[in-house]
């Protein structure tokens, strides 16, 4: 039997649509990295948000005194994303390497958790420890966006200390983060929590006569 | 479990099958047979209400208490 919510069959029918599209796009874009790598000797990338010491002074000029292979700045109100021009060394393909894998595994776990909840739905069996347990998942990998991206401001910071002449007297980085991603795991995870006891409820009570 | 379910003394006394107190009392045979067997973590009021009802017996007539050895 299929439910008859429009709104959830919509937010579901996104949901694989989403799934589809991301799968596509995690082949293609690692493909495209790894081709990148090997054809090309530089990569040319923006990486974390930085902010000048001394607000922003960038003709293009200055930008190339400080940073030899920076090739542009978009400034931002919050500060700048420097594009920089980067030597295709083991460590840098390592490193854009795991930082692709990472988000595309949070992103992959979402969508695929989430799936498994319209499914239960869809099917009927919405009370079920399998919804519990993909409830608890994706709480913790949205737990997980915030201090991975802090990870990756770090190592963006260790990566413009090496390129970027005297970059503490320059320039220093944008750590700020919005903890929405730790916030709304706790939230699902209280949530997954109290469905649990539901269902250990339902469980008792189907076994009374 | 030192609580003893005697429902089939009581349904034998009456000659009435599981399929026809399961009928009377609007539960699944499933659910009764379990009960018969003494396998339910829980009965309600209602339905012991319902056997001795059907069955014309008191609620200690269907549960007997013997201590675990």
């Amino acid at each position: 039997m299929k439910t008859n919510n429009r709104l959830l069959n919509l937010i579901s029918s996104i949901t694989n649509i989403a799934w589809y599209l991301n799968i596509i796009y995690i082949s293609f874009g690692l493909i495209a990295l790894l081709v990148l790598f090997v054809v090309d000797d530089h990569v040319t990338t923006a990486l974390a948000t930085v902010k000048f010491r001394e607000g922003p002074p960038l003709a293009a000029k200055t930008l190339k005194h400080i940073a030899p292979q920076a090739s542009s700045a978009v400034i931002f109100p919050k500060g700048a994303g420097i594009t920089i021009s980067l030597a295709t060394s083991p460590t840098i393909v390592i490193f854009f390497l795991t930082v692709t894998a990472i988000f595309a595994t949070l992103t992959t776990g979402i969508i695929k958790n989430l799936r498994k909840i319209f499914d239960a739905i869809k099917h009927n069996q919405p009370f079920h420890m399998s919804v519990v347990k993909s409830l608890k998942s994706i709480a913790l990998l949205l737990a997980c966006i915030t201090p991975l991206h802090l990870l990756y401001i770090y190592c963006s910071y260790m990566i413009y200390q090496d390129t970027i002449v005297d970059f503490d007297k320059q320039m220093k980085m944008v750590w700020s983060d919005n903890f929405i991603g730790p916030i709304l795991g706790a939230v699902i995870y209280i949530i997954a929590d109290i469905f649990k006891y539901g269902l250990e409820l339902k469980k008792e009570t189907e076994e009374f006569v | 479990m030192a609580i003893i379910v005697n429902l089939n003394v009581e349904m034998a006394k009456n000659k009435m099958s599981l399929k026809e107190l399961a009928e009377r009392l609007d539960i699944s045979m499933t659910n009764l047979s379990l009960l018969k067997t003494g396998k339910v973590k829980g009965v309600r009021f209602d339905t012991i209400n319902a056997i001795c009802r059907e069955l014309n017996c008191k609620p200690g007539d269907i549960l007997d208490y013997r201590p675990d050895e």
